[in-house]
């Protein structure tokens, strides 16, 4: 990528003026090396305006799921990490954990409780809510997923896409600012896929999913990174950037 | 994610020395007949013992691996093995010291079978580890297999040790998953209770169980459909016995049972 081209892939940086409110999301130097020496993140900048939904992109492999797992100090690399303005620290990790809804690509990582009810309502009992908020959450939680009637079931006998499903709900009934998605719609049927766009279309928080479902990163976010070997190599309004014929395809990556 | 790289050997395995090259059949019968010639040994018999231990120290040169990885089995053995020692103060004899406070009296016989038990159970344990060590597990439920050992024991032993790795990973991510819901609240109490902590594990536990109880349903359905009926073939080229191996095998069983016999006449 020539320096010209570089440039209209520069993070929207906000003006010295408007800067009063503090970024959803911001990294500097962010390093990760897993435990048997790869290295999976190499020098992450990044920064995540409230409000911004944002795609990420690459191909299998280039450190997607690694970045995200650090936004709520899952994994903890080298580097800064602020979130809404608070740097993640030991003593920062667990509200920011109650700002940051994760959830993992597999429903599977995600749900680990005998029923559906209780995965949902682990988050909340966890913070210590009273019983009568917690209710209220889990029910408002299952009802914009779609998925109240299944809130006895064990959460393993659920269809894939009712297990994507429940588990946006076991994030959304903590009530995050943040949503950090890892593949949403990887795996699903169309109308399971449609279904679940729908419902992330409409959310209010701040959004970072990973995909390489083209169609819905046009469709849904308003911002799209590119990462090739643990770095973000593009980055900018996705519009452009997917109108962008020659850089998708230096990092491998195709329109529908 | 993975388990800690300490807990398999594999790395182990893949290495190179006299040992690693034996026969896997020979390694299992010189370890299980090193097991059974140190349990033979009456307590107290340190003469036996240290010979025991310069066999064991013998073979565990020759293999070639580590003592950090001999340590860490070692020390994975030691919470069993202290299961031995209240022996100390059960034992009758003469006395050797009373403990203050509780008034334990603990004997000098006491002391003798303690210190001999945890002899046994070390030298058992490295030399285990020197064959988990120097053989990759194919080989040696192979080996099992070619013993002659029932097929039921060494197929489910096999499907164990498939299967182990997948559910502990299974286990991992869904602490992980916990974790990551686990958030705090400013000016609110979280986590709640030790007792309520301790009964989300339980049902984690349980649900874990669930879940590998009917993956192993699944597996069993997928295996009876490619005509599975109870062995596990391959087609490997079977290794067979060279003199290296018999020399081995010989000269370990002589010493054994040189010692064994020694001691006990
Ligand atoms: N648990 C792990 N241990 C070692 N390496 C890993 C582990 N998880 C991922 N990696 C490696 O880290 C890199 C980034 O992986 P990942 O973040 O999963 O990529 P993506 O989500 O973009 O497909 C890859 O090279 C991958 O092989
Ligand atoms: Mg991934």
């Amino acid at each position: 990528m020539s320096s010209s081209e570089l440039a209209t892939f520069q993070p929207s940086v906000p003006t010295a003026t408007g800067s009063a409110r503090v970024s959803a999301i911001e990294i500097a130097g962010l390093h990760y090396n897993y435990p048997d020496g790869t290295a999976a993140l190499d020098g992450i900048e990044l920064r995540v305006e409230a409000g911004e939904r944002v795609a990420l992109m690459g191909l299998n492999g280039a450190g997607k799921s690694t970045l995200l797992m650090h936004l709520n100090g899952i994994l903890r690399g080298t580097g800064q990490i602020r979130i809404l303005g608070h740097e993640l620290t030991d003593a920062t990790v667990g509200e920011i954990r109650a700002q940051v809804g994760f959830v993992f690509q597999n429903p599977d990582d995600q749900l680990f409780s005998p029923s559906v009810w209780d995965d949902v309502a682990y988050g909340p009992l966890y913070m210590g809510l009273d019983r009568d908020e917690i209710e209220r959450r889990v029910d408002r939680a299952l009802a914009a997923v779609g998925m109240r009637d299944v809130a006895d079931k064990l959460p393993h006998h659920l269809s894939l896409g009712q297990r994507k499903r429940v588990s946006l709900a076991t994030v959304l009934s903590m009530e995050p600012s943040i949503l950090v998605l890892d593949e949403p719609t990887a795996g699903l049927d169309p109308a399971a896929r449609r279904q679940l766009i729908e419902l992330l279309d409409s959310l209010p928080q701040t959004l970072l999913f990973a995909t390489h479902d083209m169609r819905f990163a046009r469709d849904s976010a308003t911002r799209a990174l590119i990462m090739q070997a643990g770095r973000i190599v593009a980055d900018g309004p996705v519009a452009e950037l997917l109108a962008d014929g020659p850089t998708l395809e230096r990092y491998g990556l195709e329109l529908p | 994610m993975s388990l800690p790289a300490w807990l398999t050997a594999e790395r182990y395995q893949a290495r190179d020395s006299f040992l690693h090259r034996r026969d896997a059949r020979i390694k299992l019968v010189v370890t299980v007949s090193a097991a059974f010639a140190v349990t033979l040994t009456p307590e107290g018999n340190w003469l036996a013992f240290g010979a025991f231990a310069l066999v064991v120290g013998a073979f565990m040169v020759l293999s070639r691996l580590p003592v950090g990885f001999y340590l860490r089995r070692a020390g994975l053995a030691l919470p069993f093995v202290a299961a031995a020692v209240p022996l100390i103060f059960t034992r009758p004899g003469e006395t050797l010291f009373t403990l203050p406070l509780f008034g334990w009296t603990a004997s000098t016989a006491g002391l003798v079978a303690v210190a001999s038990i945890v002899l046994k159970a070390m030298l058992a344990v490295l030399m285990a580890t020197t064959l988990v060590g120097t053989t990759p597990p194919q080989a040696l439920l192979r080996a099992l297999e070619r013993l002659r050992v029932p097929r039921l024991l060494s197929s489910t032993i096999m499907l164990m040790y498939r299967y182990l790795f997948v559910i502990a990973e299974e286990g991992q991510r869904m602490l992980r998953a916990r974790e990551s819901r686990s958030a705090s609240r400013v000016n609110l109490h979280a986590g709640r209770s030790v007792g309520w902590r301790a009964g989300v594990l339980g049902r984690m536990v349980g649900t874990l169980f669930l879940r590998s109880y009917e993956r192993s349903e699944r597996v069993y359905v997928a295996m009876a459909a490619r005509g599975y009926d109870g062995t596990i073939r391959t087609v490997r080229a079977e290794h067979s016995p060279d003199t290296f191996d018999w020399l081995m095998l010989l000269g370990s069983l002589s010493a054994f049972a040189g010692i064994v016999v020694y001691v006990l006449v």
